[in-house]
């Protein structure tokens, strides 16, 4: 990664130079200025929040269901949640591109979004699941007894007590959707572009300092928020 | 007192609904439509194995086939055999264990497609690494180095995957690694049980049921993921996946049933090696079920 | 003011006979009741069926002899205290108080007024300002009766609520409810297994028996012992 961020800020930096002669910051306005890069950013960062939203929203409910039932439903349940993880990548993103196409939804912002919730919603669930299993449910049966209406306690207890989980479930949630390539490819039928597939376009014909800068500002957001994530969520022991 | 324990209500199991739908609506979808196509041929209705046939058949189909079996084994192996010592390691001197695991989960940020670039960057022939060596004078310049990226072999797409998956791996059995684990693996180590008979006897079947999954996984992604193929292989073997996707993006539609005949070829050797990582690892399941474990008592 | 229990019955889904059959008693007002009886007897049962947190099979609550089957446990003019504080891990000791007139609407300034006179009262007005998570159980304990108390409920149920801090703690506790019980003159409801805590707060004994169906007694009015 270091040597893709110096690589970003040098042109014609030949071999067998270990360091660059010079240093420029040309390549990076130039490949931030192109129009096709900030449009693709700002699609791939609309479609990765809609992502994480709809997926937050989606996975409290089953959370908080999975973590009161039985091992067997339970179980029974995250298997099918993780059953796309163990179907080959690309078979998966052929077949969920031709529902899409069957549901009319090929190469829309719609489809794509439940295109990159099928990897996304498992590791959204999982997370929040883990943290409604931890917590003590009765501290909601005390806010109630305390006056507390149903929107209350959602607004004043659950939410604020769950704030670690969601944002580490979010932010996981973000960077699964924000990485996935050939789902976005094959479901946005080339009318959704995001900023990896520019990347992959670069990397034939595109200079060196263009693929590194782009490289990084694919990496860079997502790296940093799961790292930051996973500080959140701290250590097992 | 006892606390109510009450049934799941409807209402409650009515929650699990739009995930499901989503998830396993979409996923079951998938592999119902690719067995369908893949056993259809375009404009006719009948039904067969005459796709199969023909992919089969094709020049160049078994090359790539074990090509990519090889790459996604090596690559899956060596994340996962790295994972395990790393994270017996961490149980046993958990010394600078956090700052790993911030670089654990960075990298797991990084999409695979960037990882692959880096890679490139780093080790192709005219990289970072052999301007450094060069400059050490440990070869003679371009040609002198090895090709480790872009290669026949494969080298690149082995290393991608093998430093991309073990950090997933790792990450996800650490959840099993807690203090219950590292007890055991204590008095494992004062009844005189070295580092591998410590792995193997505590370590591996105390993260089994994680592990086996997301080496599973690992598996999945290596022989069916697309970008590590395509940025990192060249063009004669490629792997299935690479295959696959031109297939499929052609706009010739008897292609599109050929590339789900691959997906399903892919599908179904990732069940088989699924069933084989199951059967191997049985004892670890029995034993688990067993609440003490005599082999520490005896030795 | 009335509370009174009718004919109330309940039986879990995993159990195979019921664990409340046809309680019925009236709470007298102003006057600290104490259930007593051995443990799985129903004792917390009976309090979640008057919050409103478990709905009773048969028998009705009744409020002034309105019987209150549909309203919801946050309708319900009663506040419990649990054996665990239950505090809100997120809010400052201040705020935790404060919990039951926020839910009512009033304004930040005056429910924090409202609530550091309530600390006072509890001995702990020091402590406003400090997170949940560093405070003693038996500090924990009074924050969660301050909160109790702050909701003005026209019952406080109490279920074993002195039972998970130590016995020092513990005697400081139940002079402490007395103390409270003498100046507010709030009704309550407290389930306790500890015979000496109930002889020692109780005006009144409501003692529950097992072995087969539940029945009921209403002990006649015993005379406390001495404060010590």
């Amino acid at each position: 990664m270091l040597v893709l961020g110096v690589q970003a800020v040098s042109v014609r930096w030949f071999f067998p130079e270990v360091i660059p002669h010079s240093l420029t910051l040309q390549p990076l306005r130039s490949t931030v200025t192109d129009p096709n890069v900030a449009s693709s950013f700002v699609t791939g960062l609309c479609l990765s929040l809609a992502v994480t939203s709809v997926a937050i929203v989606l996975a409290w409910p089953a959370a908080r269901t999975l973590a009161g039932v039985g091992r067997g439903l339970g179980a029974a349940v995250v298997g099918v949640l993780f059953l796309p993880s163990l179907l080959p990548a690309v078979g998966l993103a052929m077949g969920v591109d031709v529902m899409l196409i069957r549901l009319g939804l090929a190469g829309t912002f719609v489809g794509v979004l439940l295109a990159h919730l099928v990897p996304t919603l498992p590791y959204v669930v999982a997370v929040l699941t883990a943290a409604f299993a931890r917590r003590d449910q009765r501290i909601e049966a005390q806010a109630a007894t305390l006056g507390a209406g149903p929107l209350q306690r959602l607004r004043l207890v659950t939410v604020p007590s769950m704030r670690g989980a969601l944002m580490v479930g979010a932010a996981l949630g973000f960077v699964v959707s924000w990485s996935q390539y050939t789902m976005t490819l094959l479901a946005g039928s080339g009318r959704v572009v995001t900023l990896t597939m520019v990347l992959f376009a670069a990397l034939s014909g595109g200079s060196p300092s263009t693929v590194a800068v782009l490289s990084l500002l694919v990496a860079l957001p997502a790296g940093a928020l799961l790292a930051a994530a996973g500080r959140m969520s701290g250590d097992p022991s | 007192m006892k606390r109510d324990r009450r049934r799941t209500s409807g209402r409650e199991l009515l929650g699990l609904v739009p995930v499901l739908l989503v998830v396993g609506g979409l996923s079951i979808a998938a592999l119902v439509d690719a067995l369908a196509s893949s056993i259809s041929a375009e404009g006719s209705d009948a039904v067969g194995l005459a796709v199969f046939r023909t992919v089969l058949g094709l020049p160049g189909f078994w090359a790539s086939f074990w090509f990519s079996l090889y790459v996604a084994l090596s690559g899956t192996l060596l994340a996962t055999a790295g994972a395990v010592v790393l994270g017996h390691r961490w149980c046993t001197r958990p010394r600078g264990r956090r700052t790993a695991q911030t670089l654990l989960h960075f990298n797991l940020g990084v999409p695979h497609l960037v990882w692959a670039v880096a890679l490139v960057a780093l080790l192709s022939p005219s990289g970072w690494l052999s301007r450094v060596t060069s400059l050490l004078g440990l070869d003679s310049g371009i040609d002198g180095f090895p090709v480790l990226v872009n290669d026949p072999y494969g080298i690149g797409i082995v290393l991608h995957l093998a430093s991309k998956e073990l950090p997933f791996v790792l990450l996800a059995t650490l959840p099993l690694t807690g203090v219950a684990t590292r007890r055991s693996l204590a008095q494992g180590a004062t009844l005189g049980a070295g580092t591998a008979s410590q792995i193997r006897h505590i370590y591996l079947p105390a993260i089994a049921p994680v592990l086996i999954p997301a080496t599973i996984a690992s598996f999945a992604f290596g022989l069916g993921g697309y970008e590590p193929g395509a940025a990192l292989g060249v063009q004669r073997p490629r792997t299935l996946a690479v295959v696959a996707l031109e297939w499929f993006r052609s706009p010739d539609l008897t292609m599109r049933h050929r590339a789900f005949a691959v997906a399903v070829v892919l599908m179904a050797t990732v069940a088989l090696a699924s069933v084989v990582l199951l059967a191997m690892t049985r004892s670890w399941w029995t034993m688990r079920a067993t609440p003490h474990r005599r082999e520490g008592v005896r030795a | 003011m009335t509370l009174r229990l009718d004919r109330i019955r309940h039986q879990f889904a995993d159990a195979d006979h019921l664990l409340l059959d046809d309680i019925s008693f009236i709470l007298e007002q102003g006057e600290i009741t104490c259930v007593v009886g051995p443990s799985g007897v129903g004792k917390s049962t009976l309090l979640h069926i008057i919050a409103g947190l478990v709905l009773p099979d048969g028998g009705s609550v009744m409020l002034d002899d309105i019987a209150l089957d549909k309203v919801p446990t946050h309708r319900r003019p009663f506040t419990l205290l649990m054996q665990q504080p239950q505090l809100f891990a997120h809010l400052d000791v201040v705020d935790n108080v404060a919990f039951g007139l926020r839910v009512r609407g009033v304004g930040r300034k005056d429910r924090r007024e409202s609530a550091r006179a309530w600390l006072e009262l509890v001995g702990i007005a020091h402590l406003e300002k400090r997170a949940v998570v560093n405070l003693s159980g038996g500090e924990q304990q009074r924050v969660a009766l301050a909160r109790a108390l702050a909701a003005e409920p026209r019952v406080l149920l109490a279920d074993e609520p002195f039972a998970s801090v130590d016995a020092s703690a513990r005697h400081e506790l139940q002079t402490l409810l007395l103390e409270l019980h003498s100046t507010l003159g709030t009704t309550i409801l407290l389930v306790t297994h500890d015979d000496t805590e109930a002889r020692r707060l109780a005006h009144r004994m409501l003692e529950m028996h097992t072995g087969g169906p539940v029945e009921s007694t209403l002990l006649s009015r015993q005379s406390r012992t001495a404060p010590v």
